[in-house]
């Protein structure tokens, strides 16, 4: 699965849980997940069982700890498909 | 060291059916569930066990930058002696810390929860810590979006009242991910813990007096 695609449906994952649309307007890689899209962190355990879900993988607590960004996401996704 | 988080009870994303049914057995454990399901207040009650979990580890990470957040392994346990009293509802309880970020009965976090007028709030601090030696603060926002502005704000403001000093000489650093109280521009002896959700925004303080034979092995060893 092509980078873009993942970027694409973290996105929609992440889309109805954002509270700060004008930082969703300008996603990008390096878009912190909770200070920058302000989702908050007991919403952000709950998108990554959407993750799971959505691609089939499973994600550690661990390798949760270590999403930041939206970019954290997408390569920890990719890493795993 | 100490930790606090604030959840916003009526924000409407606190509602079990906006999760995932997996999110339970993610975040709490068997024991958690069976209280949170027995309680006649379950709303409460599960966003009480919520907050145990991120305040315990707000704390665990000012031993530790890198303790992961595992919400199911961090179990609170809040005693039946729940106090309801015009509108207030207080639990207290504990929460273990996994062996070696702090020693003895220490790593046996207390917890303190308060629940009145939409909001629960627990401070978690290590067991036979002086609970009279943390001043806490909780105020509404107008501007969510401000919130992470607003939190500091506030804190600087208790801190500088408490201390009898000039707000101008407190400001809110940052070490990694842990909020650090400056004095004049340089570090302080003060640990700092803040939190907001929603139209919540809260702050927990506390002198530093924990020496270094406090702390467990495994953390002196992940900071060698």
């Amino acid at each position: 699965m092509e980078q873009s695609e993942v970027m694409e449906r973290v996105v929609k994952i992440l889309t109805p849980w954002v509270k700060d649309e004008g930082a969703l307007a300008k996603v990008a890689m390096e878009t912190n997940i909770l200070e920058d899209l302000k989702v908050n962190s007991a919403r952000l355990v709950d998108v990554v069982i959407a993750f799971e879900d959505d691609f089939d993988i499973e994600i550690a607590d661990e390798d949760v700890d270590q999403v930041n960004t939206v970019g954290d996401a997408v390569n920890l996704i990719s890493g795993k498909l | 060291m100490l930790g606090n988080d604030v959840v916003d009870l009526e924000d409407p994303e606190t509602r079990p059916e906006t999760f995932r049914p997996r999110f339970d057995e993610r975040v709490f454990a068997p024991t958690e569930r069976r209280a949170i399901a027995r309680d006649q207040d379950e709303h409460g009650r599960r966003w009480a066990h919520w907050a145990a979990k991120e305040a315990a580890y707000k704390l665990a990470r000012q031993i530790d930058s890198k303790f992961v957040f595992s919400p199911s392994n961090l179990v609170a346990r809040f005693t039946e002696d729940v106090d309801v009293a015009s509108g207030v509802r207080e639990r207290r309880g504990t929460l273990d810390l996994p062996e070696g970020l702090l020693s003895g009965d220490r790593r046996v976090l207390q917890l303190f929860a308060e629940e009145r007028d939409g909001y629960v709030h627990v401070v978690a601090i290590p067991g036979g810590a002086d609970r009279d030696a943390i001043v806490h603060s909780i105020s509404t926002v107008d501007d969510q979006s401000r919130s992470s502005e607003m939190v500091r704000e506030m804190a600087t403001a208790e801190i500088a009242r408490n201390l009898g000093i000039e707000a101008a000489r407190v400001a809110i650093g940052k070490r990694g991910r842990v909020p650090t109280v400056l004095i004049d521009a340089g570090p302080s002896a003060f640990t700092i813990s803040l939190s907001h959700h929603g139209r919540f925004v809260a702050s927990a303080f506390s002198i530093t007096s924990e020496s270094e034979s406090q702390v467990g092995s495994a953390v002196r060893e992940s900071a060698s």
